[in-house]
């Protein structure tokens, strides 16, 4: 009866509504009162008082765990539904009505992505070839996102880098020289530049040549035959467009001699698959070998059978950078090409001739005795190549640093300055970098380089409390674009109209259906997702070995970005994450998956596939991508991808462990399941309070292993036991079984996606005081049973996107 | 693998007494049980995994129950040179600094780099808590080192330096006028940006003076390859090797006095050695497993005996062993590698002038910062506390 005095004190809103104060009584103090304290929590002291902060974690988390059927237990008398709703009715009301305090977004400073984009929109560069912000330290990172203003540091390191850049990119950006004069260049046209198209074992007698295999162990990796445009690469920085008409051959064909070919037990040639073209570029390295340079893929295609088809390709190439192509699922087996073609070939005997001998007639002898045999081949009939190319001279960069030849160089820098700090600049403001103009011999330049690295471009400077029109035009711009506004933003922003829910709804949808917005779509997955695991602990390229090979890391990255801007464009709930019944994959994807009845056969493009009868891959939960960032490259830990899934997708991360708890050592040598080894978590009520919620999510997915394919036994050989009941009861025998239960209880995964989505668009973690905010989005979403498209137009309109 | 000791590249002649640190961690644990000795003091008994070092038995001394606290497995792992989460940096007073760059504030000045990173990213972290980022392929190591900056990059450079300094000047007026536009938590931020002006220009003003330096010259065939980058795509069983020696030439030649090496997971292509170290390091008591481990682990231990041989043999100006001035650090950030433990690292001391030759056992009561202060007041450190650090170590003379 001791929890009676503290009751006692509360407000008497709690007694007048005497079911609220009842239901605490019989259902939770009980087991976490004076004399039991479960979970080493203690109840009966609690006041009344949700709304005060002090207090607020606490009620929220009772709330939380009654509304979700975990408390009371299950072995625990339970209370009447109705009374349930009374309950938590009067707590929620009592928690929104507490003060909206919030910590607001701290100065931010663009994150090497933003500053990257910002820096190419500003100059009008295109530096997607080469990146000059790669020797940036990484940007420090929470819950997974990078571009928190509280977590973002400034180092002198970092400034160096950004002095250093400013200078590079400004270079880059103005040309002092004459225009130089466009070139067309061919293959064989060797009169043009030294080495002009090298191609690899090709006929020089034929006037086409032949694409055959791909060494590459690696995506990046420049051992595969290629084709490359010229050993000196590009003349000057420009333009570049290449026009290549090719034809995808034999495809099929030696089907069974190719596939007894292997690398770690994968076949390296499959030919169900569409002959993929690739286009890459190289960086300049005079200094060291070919092979150790790396390639970046710049266009990849799959191609019809027997069909010629013109590809075009207008690519920026910084001077000295070349162009490659090759076969990207072309054959790399154990066993020479040639051998298998002609299988009379002796190739003992033609390694005995000279090696220039060999190198020169080897390319005609594997074309002839592939064509005979149609074998599998990508021709290339012709390639053109011209450049450099400009818009206009000099071009629109230039003009942008040194402004047009009858501009004030003053007015050059203040128009500059504008732009780069994203809203009007008052005179003091440029007065340091006018000078700079002034005083330096290389003048505008170094006002221009000094604007670069000035604390007004470098952060995202927000005023307290509500935010003034450009900064919700910045705030807008570097959530759903990662750069800096553009002009109509601006517009409105001069205009003051961003406040406008009518004016903040038409920017979204323009700014979802720019291409731009894909920089939203692939950070936002990549912070919410923690997809960083993918790479940093990156599956065993030996014991997965198709996984580098065939680029599944990168398809299961791609197939997660594909359906979530799927669900962004059709306006699709976000209960589609929990489960759907269609998914988006590439041959590779769909093999890795088991799914050879979807019938994908390209490996560049991706497909929407339906899933009807495959109830186990629909949702976030049988993709790869997520599957493999909750593993660790290695093997599966029931209790790493449970707490992975609270954490990530339920937005309910369990405790730390106590300090003296023992992780128990792991032991693969098959003597205990996986089940027994845990079975501690099951036994120890202080263990247990938390893992009854982690291991059933983690063993409902242990039908998939480190990087998401599908098992039914572990590699010791046990049967794999994907059953399990949460904490409310409910069970289940299956992963499919499973998203039925989160399915019906929406409430937890859409307040989590809000949660990290605000995250996300305001820079800054959110607290207890953006609570109510929150939940009212999410109860509308639910309500209205609204799609994604309108929770963001929900968040961008809301007064926590609003405010500082 | 053959050695790359350049004998025509002593353009250095070494500083003598200058104190030195080499940092080599690896990122998986090591198989704790074999790795820490049963005996303590001076005549301890060399664990399995440190026979290889028996040799150098009284160069170097082995720690047991030594560690920082922690615990989160690989993401613990950033915190083993400072002892300090990047998510806990804000209760330190100097953040999660780690003991080499630490290191690097105290000597960094005297040399071209102040300090180098080898390999991997992800151990050595500012005093403003920025990664340093690490150089991750072989030749670019030989170009920092060995190779001179055409005319035009000294040109570029030069003229960098000349307008930052006056680009400095103007952002940080264009600072100071920002900052009385901001509320005080935003100029709480923007203290940073200043800070990072003022270090900003003092490095400049010592990277001004290495323009003109000639590197150390190199004619050794072997070491020039590496440069061309014969060795940058490579197994474990190579890459070693070679960062251990392109480490011992950053020293040998004074280009810098802290450099540090984290190993990166990779497959060994070691005889016997199948799999790859994180997976290997999974071993959950797979004897399999076990077995490669313990080839893997007696190579480290070779190559980190080769290490400080070679520290050993060379001899500053004044005739004593550089062994004598440089620290060796070698330790990992995870206990057992199978476990995910952060507890009982393996951790080890070599060289710096210690009475060395035993087992010190930490008991769980000293932290690991406590060595890693003794370390740094080594190293000239005039401070009585580094990060967890309750005193120096107990038993390290």
């Amino acid at each position: 009866m001791k929890w009676v005095v503290p009751l006692l004190l509360l407000s008497g809103s709690l007694l007048a509504s005497a079911n609220p104060a009842v239901f605490f009584k019989s259902h939770c103090v009980q087991c976490h009162g004076a004399e039991k304290q479960k979970g080493k929590l203690r109840l009966d002291t609690l006041a009344w008082n949700p709304e005060d902060t002090k207090n607020t974690e606490i009620w929220r988390e009772i709330a939380d765990r009654v509304q979700l059927g975990e408390m009371p237990p299950e072995d625990e008398p339970q209370p009447k539904a109705a009374d349930t709703q009374v309950f938590l009715k009067a707590l929620t009301a009592r928690l929104a009505a507490g003060p909206a305090h919030r910590k607001p977004t701290v100065l931010r400073r663009l994150n090497r992505a933003q500053y990257r984009n910002t820096l190419e929109d500003l100059l009008g560069l295109d530096l997607s070839v080469e990146d000059p912000t790669e020797a940036f330290p990484a940007d420090d990172k929470e819950e997974g996102f990078d571009n928190l203003g509280e977590t973002l540091k400034m180092s002198d390191f970092l400034l160096r880098q950004y002095l250093k850049v400013a200078r590079a990119a400004v270079d880059r950006a103005t040309f002092p020289d004459d225009r130089p004069e466009a070139k067309t260049y061919r293959p064989g046209d060797v009169k043009g530049r030294p080495l002009n198209y090298k191609a690899q074992a090709n006929d020089p007698d034929r006037d086409y040549l032949v694409l055959t295999k791909n060494d590459e162990r690696a995506p990046g990796d420049p051992r595969g035959q290629a084709i490359i445009n010229c050993r000196e690469g590009a003349a000057h920085d420009g333009w570049y467009e290449f026009t290549y008409v090719v034809e995808s051959k034999g495809r099929g064909n030696l089907a069974k001699e190719l596939r007894e070919q292997r690398r770690n037990d994968y076949p390296v040639y499959f030919a169900e698959d569409l002959h993929r073209f690739e286009v890459y570029v190289t960086a300049p390295n005079s200094k060291s070998q070919i092979q150790t340079r790396p390639r970046k893929l710049v266009h990849a295609e799959d191609l019809p059978d027997n069909r010629r088809v013109t590809i075009k390709k207008r690519l920026w190439l910084p001077e000295g950078w070349r162009v490659e192509v090759g076969f990207g699922n072309g054959y790399w087996g154990v066993r020479d090409l040639l051998e298998i073609v002609d299988p009379k070939f002796n190739l003992d005997a033609f390694r005995e001739l000279p090696r220039r001998e060999q190198n020169d007639r080897y390319g005609k002898l594997l074309i002839d005795a592939l064509e005979k045999v149609d074998g599998p081949r990508i021709v290339i009939h012709s390639i053109v190549e011209t450049g450099p190319h400009y818009e206009q001279w000099p071009p629109q960069s230039h003009q942008y640093v040194y402004g047009k030849t009858d501009q004030n160089p003053a007015e050059v820098v203040r128009r500059f300055a504008e732009r780069a700090f994203r809203r009007p600049v008052a005179d003091e403001e440029i007065a340091p970098y006018l000078a700079l103009a002034k005083h330096s011999p290389e003048g505008i330049r170094t006002a221009i380089e000094g604007i670069l690295c000035s604390p007004r471009f470098l952060y995202l400077r927000e005023p307290a409390g509500v935010l003034d029109h450009y900064a919700i035009a910045s705030r807008l711009s570097y959530f759903l674009w990662n750069t800096m506004p553009d002009a109509p933003l601006l517009a409105d922003a001069q205009a003051g109209r961003l406040r406008d829910p009518k004016v903040l709804a038409h920017h979204l949808d323009r700014m979802l259906a720019d291409p731009r917005s894909n920089e939203f779509v692939d950070t936002f997955l990549w912070a919410w997702l923690k997809l960083d695991n993918t790479v940093e602990m990156a599956p065993d390229p030996m014991k997965f070995y198709e996984f580098r090979r065939n680029r599944i890391a990168e398809a299961m990255v791609k197939e997660s970005t594909l359906f979530f801007r799927n669900a962004l464009d059709q306006n699709l709930p976000p209960t589609t994450f929990l489960d759907a019944n269609f998914t988006f994959l590439n041959a590779n994807l769909a093999r890795h998956y088991g799914l050879a009845a979807a019938k994908v056969d390209t490996t560049a493009r991706f497909r929407k596939v339906s899933l009807a009868g495959q109830s186990k891959r629909g949702g976030l939960l049988g993709q790869a991508a997520v599957l493999t960032a909750s593993a660790n490259g290695v093997d599966t830990s029931p209790v790493v991808r449970g707490i992975w899934i609270l954490e990530n997708l339920l937005g309910t991360p369990p405790k730390e462990p106590p300090p003296d708890v023992e992780v128990p050592e792991p032991d693969a040598r098959g003597e205990l399941t996986i089940r027994e080894l845990y079975a501690k978590h099951r036994t120890v009520e202080s263990c247990n309070d938390c893992h009854k919620k982690i291991d059933p999510l983690g063993f409902a997915l242990e039908n998939f292993d480190a990087v998401g394919a599908w098992r039914v036994n572990y590699e010791s050989g046990h049967a794999i036991d994907s059953s399990g009941r949460m904490p409310n009861g409910k069970g289940f025998t299956d992963v499919a079984g499973l998203k039925q239960i989160l399915i019906q209880e929406p409430n937890l995964f859409t307040r989590n996606l809000t949660t990290k989505l605000f995250t996300y668009a305001t820079g800054r973690t959110m607290e207890a005081g953006d609570r109510p905010g929150i939940d009212r989005i999410v109860e509308d979403t639910l309500r209205e049973q609204t799609g994604m498209k309108d929770l963001l137009r929900k968040i961008i309109t809301s007064e926590l996107f609003l405010n500082k | 693998m053959e050695s790359l000791l350049p004998r025509s590249a002593r353009a250095v002649e070494q500083a003598s007494q200058a104190p030195r640190l080499a940092v080599v961690t690896v990122p998986f644990g090591m198989v704790v049980d074999e790795f820490h000795p049963t005996t303590t003091g001076k005549d301890y008994k060399l664990s399995p995994t440190l026979k290889p070092l028996a040799k150098y038995r009284n160069e170097f001394t082995a720690f047991s129950n030594l560690d920082h606290g922690l615990r989160g497995g690989h993401a613990a792992n950033h915190a083993l040179l400072s002892g300090v989460l990047s998510t806990e940096r804000a209760g330190y007073p100097d953040g999660n600094l780690s003991i080499d760059q630490r290191a690097a504030e105290l000597v960094g000045h005297n040399t071209r780099y102040p300090s180098l990173v080898f390999w991997r990213q992800g151990m050595s972290f500012t005093r403003t808590g920025v990664r340093v980022p690490a150089v991750v392929k072989p030749s670019d190591a030989f170009r920092l080192l060995f190779e001179n900056d055409s005319a035009d990059k000294k040109k570029f450079d030069r003229a960098a330096l000349g307008s930052s300094g006056s680009i400095l000047d103007a952002v940080l007026s264009d600072a100071k006028g920002l900052k009385q536009q901001l509320g005080t938590e935003d100029r709480h931020k923007l203290e940073e940006y200043f800070t990072s002006i003022r270090e900003t220009e003092k490095k400049l003003e010592l990277a001004e003076q290495w323009i003109d330096q000639p590197k150390p010259e190199v004619k050794d065939p072997a070491l020039k390859k590496i440069g061309a980058g014969s060795r940058d795509e490579n197994t474990g069983g190579n890459l070693v090797g070679v960062w251990l020696d392109l480490m011992f030439l950053a020293l040998q030649t004074d280009s810098t006095r802290v450099v540090s090496m984290d190993v990166a997971n990779c497959n060994w292509g070691l005889d016997g050695v199948s799999e790859s170290y994180h997976t290997l390091s999974h071993h959950g008591q797979r004897k399999d497993r076990l077995d490669q481990l313990a080839i893997v682990e007696k190579f480290l231990m070779e190559n980190i005996a080769n290490f400080i041989g070679k520290l050993k043999a060379t001899k500053q100006a004044d005739g004593t062993p550089m062994l004598d001035t440089t620290q060796i650090l070698f330790g990992s950030g995870l206990g057992s590698g199978s476990r995910h433990s952060n507890d009982n690292l393996p951790m080890l001391l070599a060289g710096g002038g210690y009475q060395h030759g035993q087992h010190i056992d930490g008991q769980r009561k000293q932290p690991l910062c406590n060595l890693y202060l003794s370390m740094l007041q080594r190293m000239g450190a005039e401070q009585d506390y580094f990060n967890r650090s309750q005193g120096t170590l107990t038993g390290l003379v």
